[in-house]
This record gives C-alpha cells, sequence and structure tokens, in this order.
C-alpha cells in the first residue's frame, strides 16, 4: 500500500496567459512505515506536490494513486473516506485553531465524519496522547493560550484524530524554538515508529531532514532531481549548493574541505560524525 | 542609551511575573542578541522598550526620558522604533511606497521630506526598485526589508525586532540578517534582536540570555554562544560550528580554538598540525 505518483505533472492557470507548469514527470511512491523529506528551493513545487497526495488538488497529467485507487474519478463519500486515509498539516497550522477548547478543536474533524460518543472520546485521547499532550492540563484550555509548540501540536491532533494511515506535513517545525522543534521531530519519528504511518514532510532546515527522514526527494523547478537516503543527497553538497540550498554549517566546512583532503566524506551528519571525519583526514586515514 | 533599571512586569490574572528585576544597558549604535527559550520574557521585554508596555516596578529610561511618563511617549516610540515577526500583519498600504510613508504622514512632515525619507529607508534595505510594487508581490524576505523601511523612515536610533527572521526561509533571513548589519554598521542604527536563530545571534556586538524572566548571562557571542552545556540547559542550541570545535577537541585537538564562523574553522584546519 502506498501514495503513487505516475507521470505526474501539474499546471496553474491552465489555457491563460499565465499558465505556469509547477510540476513536470513526476515519478515518486510513499511508503507505509517510512518518512520521506522533500527539499527544494522556494518555488520548487513542494508545495503543489503535497497537495496532490490528498486529492485536495488534481494533476494536469498522469496519475496519483491512493493505495491502488485514483481520488480524480472517485465522487461523494468514496473520495472522502479516500481522503481520511491521507492527513495533511499545512505550514503554521495553529493558524486554524478556532475552537474554544482544545478538546473541541480535536474533534473537530473526526465529529465532521460521524465520529461521536465514547469512540470520539477515545480519539481525542489518543490524538493527545501521541502528540505527549497531557489531556487532564489541556483539554480544557483555550488554544490561544498554549505555546507555539503546544498549539502546532494541537493542530496536528485534529488530524491525527481522523485516523490517517499517511501524514503530509508542510514546514512542521518552522518558526518553533528548539526545544520545540527537537520534540516535533522526535514525535514524527514515533508516528512511523510505533504506529507505521507513512509520513512526508516538507522543511527548508536541511538538518531536521537529515536527522529525521529515511529518504529524501530534491525538488527543483517541478522536478525530481535526485532521490535517496540523506547520506546520498548529503555527498552531493555541491548539487544542492548550485540549487540554491542552505547546507547545514558542518556539511559547509566539510565542502570547502575538500581541496586540502580530496578523499574527505562531506556526507556527514551531525557534529560528531564530522569531527571523527575531519581527524581521519588529518592523521591521512 | 537605553537604561532598564530593576524592572519587573506581571500580565494581570497571570501569578507569577513574566519580568524579574532586569538590568541592562542598550547603548547607542550597539547591535543586541536577545536570546531565550519560548516563555522567558523576551517579547514582553521588546515591548517594554518603547512604552508599548509599562514596567510593574523599575524604570525604563530612553535617552533621558522615562516611558512611565506618557507626555514622553510619542517622542520615545520615534526614537525606538518596533518591529515584528510577520511581516503580513505589519504592511498596510497598496503598494510599497505608500507603506514606508505612512509612519512618516502620521508625523505630519511636509511631502518632499516624506518623499525622501520613504526613498532614503527602501535604499538602506535594498528595495528602492520596488518603489511601486504592491507589497503581496514580494517574498517573505523583501516585505520584511519594506516593514523594517517603513520604521527606519521614522528615524529611530533604536531598532527592536522580535523575531524578524522566524517566518522565512533561509534566503529571506539571510536577506534580512544582512539588512540589520548594514543598517548597524552604516547608518549607526542601535540593534535589538529577538532570535531562535543561534546563528543569526553570531552576527551581534553582545549576547543577553534570558530564561524565565531574569537575565542569565550576557556576553560576546563567542563568550557566549559556546558554552554547549550552559546552552542546553537554558533551552537553546548550540551553533553547530561550535559543536564542531567541541567535537575536535573531544578527539584529541584539545586546543582548537572554538569559533562560530566555518571560514575561521576551515582556515584552522588547513593550518594544522596542531595536534598535542
Amino acid at each position: 500500500m502506498s501514495i503513487r505518483f505516475l507521470k505526474v505533472g501539474f499546471r496553474y492557470a491552465r489555457g491563460l496567459p499565465w499558465e505556469t507548469e509547477a510540476l513536470k514527470n513526476i515519478n515518486l511512491e510513499v511508503r507505509k512505515n517510512e518518512i520521506l523529506g522533500i527539499i527544494g528551493p522556494t518555488g520548487s513545487g513542494k508545495t503543489t506536490l503535497l497537495q496532490l497526495m490528498n486529492g485536495i488538488r488534481h494533476p494536469s497529467e498522469g496519475k496519483v494513486l491512493i493505495d491502488d485507487q485514483d481520488p480524480a474519478v472517485l465522487k461523494g463519500r468514496e473520495i472522502t473516506r479516500l481522503r481520511q486515509k491521507v492527513g495533511l498539516v499545512f505550514q503554521s497550522p495553529e493558524d486554524q485553531l478556532f475552537a474554544n477548547s482544545v478538546y473541541e478543536d480535536i474533534a473537530f474533524g473526526p465529529k465532521n465524519l460521524g465520529v461521536a460518543g465514547s469512540e470520539l472520546d477515545n480519539r481525542v485521547r489518543w490524538a493527545m496522547e501521541v502528540l505527549d499532550l497531557g489531556f487532564e492540563d489541556l483539554s480544557r484550555r483555550r488554544p490561544q493560550n498554549l505555546s507555539g509548540g503546544q498549539k502546532r501540536r494541537v493542530a496536528i491532533a485534529g488530524v491525527l484524530a481522523i485516523k490517517p494511515e499517511y501524514l503530509v506535513l508542510d514546514e512542521p517545525t518552522a518558526g518553533l524554538d528548539p526545544e520545540g522543534r527537537k520534540g516535533l521531530l522526535k514525535l514524527i519519528r514515533k508516528l512511523r515508529e510505533d504506529l507505521g504511518m507513512g509520513v512526508v514532510m516538507v522543511s527548508h532546515r536541511l538538518q531536521d531532514i537529515m536527522s529525521t527522514c529515511d529518504r529524501v526527494v530534491v525538488l527543483e523547478k517541478g522536478e525530481i532531481r535526485k532521490t535517496g537516503t540523506p547520506r546520498e543527497i548529503m555527498r552531493s553538497g555541491q548539487e544542492l549548493i548550485e540549487l540554491g540550498l542552505h547546507l547545514p554549517p558542518i556539511n559547509m566546512v566539510l565542502h570547502e574541505l575538500k581541496d586540502v583532503f580530496p578523499y574527505l566524506d562531506t556526507a556527514a551528519l551531525g557534529p560528531e560524525e564530522a569531527a571523527g571525519e575531519i581527524d581521519r583526514a588529518i592523521r591521512g586515514l | 542609551m537605553i537604561e532598564v533599571a530593576g524592572v519587573s512586569f506581571s500580565y494581570p490574572g497571570l501569578e507569577s511575573p513574566v519580568l524579574h528585576d532586569i538590568n541592562l544597558e542598550i547603548r547607542p549604535g550597539e547591535f543586541l542578541a536577545l536570546l531565550g527559550r519560548n516563555g522567558s520574557g523576551k517579547s514582553t521585554f521588546t515591548r517594554l522598550l518603547n512604552g508599548l508596555l509599562v514596567p510593574a516596578a523599575g524604570d525604563v529610561i530612553v535617552d533621558g526620558y522615562n516611558t512611565r511618563d506618557s507626555s514622553h511617549r510619542l517622542r520615545i516610540r520615534q526614537q525606538v522604533g518596533l518591529l515584528f515577526s510577520n511581516p503580513d500583519n505589519q504592511l498596510v498600504a497598496g503598494i510599497v511606497e505608500e507603506d514606508v510613508a505612512f509612519g512618516p504622514e502620521n508625523l505630519g512632515l511636509p511631502a518632499a521630506e516624506i518623499r525622501e525619507r520613504v526613498r532614503w529607508a527602501l535604499s538602506v534595505v535594498g528595495m528602492e526598485e520596488y518603489l511601486k510594487y504592491p507589497p503581496h508581490m514580494l517574498s517573505g524576505g523583501q516585505k520584511q526589508r519594506v516593514a523594517i523601511a517603513g520604521v527606519l523612515a521614522l528615524g529611530p536610533s533604536y531598532m527592536v525586532l522580535d523575531e524578524p527572521t522566524s517566518m522565512l526561509d533561509p534566503r529571506g533571513r539571510e536577506e534580512v540578517v544582512r539588512t540589520l548589519t548594514k543598517l548597524n554598521l552604516e547608518q549607526g542604527t542601535a540593534i535589538i534582536m529577538v532570535t531562535h536563530f543561534v546563528e543569526e545571534a553570531a552576527a551581534a556586538d553582545r549576547v543577553v540570555v534570558l530564561d524565565r524572566g531574569r537575565v542569565l548571562v550576557t556576553g560576546s557571542p563567542l563568550e557566549v554562544l559556546t558554552r554547549i552545556d550552559d546552552l542546553a540547559d537554558w533551552g537553546l542550541e548550540a551553533p553547530e560550528i561550535a559543536l564542531l570545535c567541541h567535537e575536535l577537541r573531544k578527539r584529541g585537538y584539545s586546543h582548537f580554538p572554538m569559533a562560530l564562523d566555518s571560514r575561521q574553522v576551515v582556515d584552522t584546519i588547513k593550518q594544522f598540525p596542531f595536534k598535542d
């Protein structure tokens, strides 16, 4: 079971003079039990790609299949059921919190799908537990009075309460402080490890992508330039720089040492690995 | 100079004070970075500097004027400009020129001077070519630079920015930090910037760390941002480059100089042997 992109293209403003090709010939599989990272410069089509994943938008060319079903040809209740499989969390999702209590906000999604009674209560409790939101402390609080990190997690819990099998997150850590960011990345890993979900995340922070994802896709001008493990992607540092991406500072250091240590591996993930690599290079190993 | 003397503050309805007995002098022309975890009181502190909030105890004195004295409030607000993180919440007009003119127009300045100030402010932030653009056509970094120009057109001596880069992509962040550094060096405007990005704090002259409403430490970026273990206790993240130096020290390069700048680390490594 997976979300599959088959030769997908997408154009905005089709047939108008300002028609733009946002995505071209995308072939991609989003699997369960995997965290897929998407990186690319601003305007490379990352957000459009995410919106195609649960049928909010339909491709102009090719097909997107969710567990082998095509949302573009389904109607009514069937498309609702299919969309339920793919939870979409937009940028700054906390801007969309509206209810008077955390409980009501999280319950809103499943309630609209007809979930009620003890099942609804169970779902809210479960989603809060998964996202490390203490039920006793927080369920009756006003979302507006929580910290930035808590608000973000309440917003994600609202999507999780729909019980999707895939979760798609657009810049989940943007604007959070370091503790909030680390905590959220840990929870994202938990979604895969404990629940076996398929998770897709877009981030401008390469460090977050590299520390969290199993597989990474590099987008540029609407096309996939590269797919690989975080390490494989970091090894092509020069290409990433040319695409206008910002390498983590330590990889920048390794990259600039390449002219004195030609055999240096620039793909280190984190300062500890980088120091080991530099030590080896200096000792001529 | 802005003197913050024995300042405490609490919000109505909240039991514990947000700031306790803060003492700090902000010198004209300095670039100060304010760090601290969420809830440490950073945002409240920024709003005390121009009298948007008035301390519960203690005084904030801006170039000799106390923010408590409402007759000085207009003068203080002109001296201390305040900018927030989301540029979309701060742009008010349909085109860039009118947006930047909004402040000076409210000061009742003559039209020719307003035009001059707008042009000057936009050139300082490198946006003079966008005079006639609608702000929604600009990138996040460009919008934030226009918002900075809007504050600048009031001619402040101090510019206080509350997480001015948190909504921006890496390119936008770089643009804004470069603009602030330039403004500080060339115009001598003092910059007081709250940020979550330790890497950005490295551009400052002085770093202040707040935690639970108290000033924990002040010092140069190199002094403060290389205290790896303390930073974690303060809810901050050590800069990656400092962590790399720390790891190299652990591996036997015990005299490896701590640094915040990748260029400097590269140069040091290229000049080895330094293993002892």
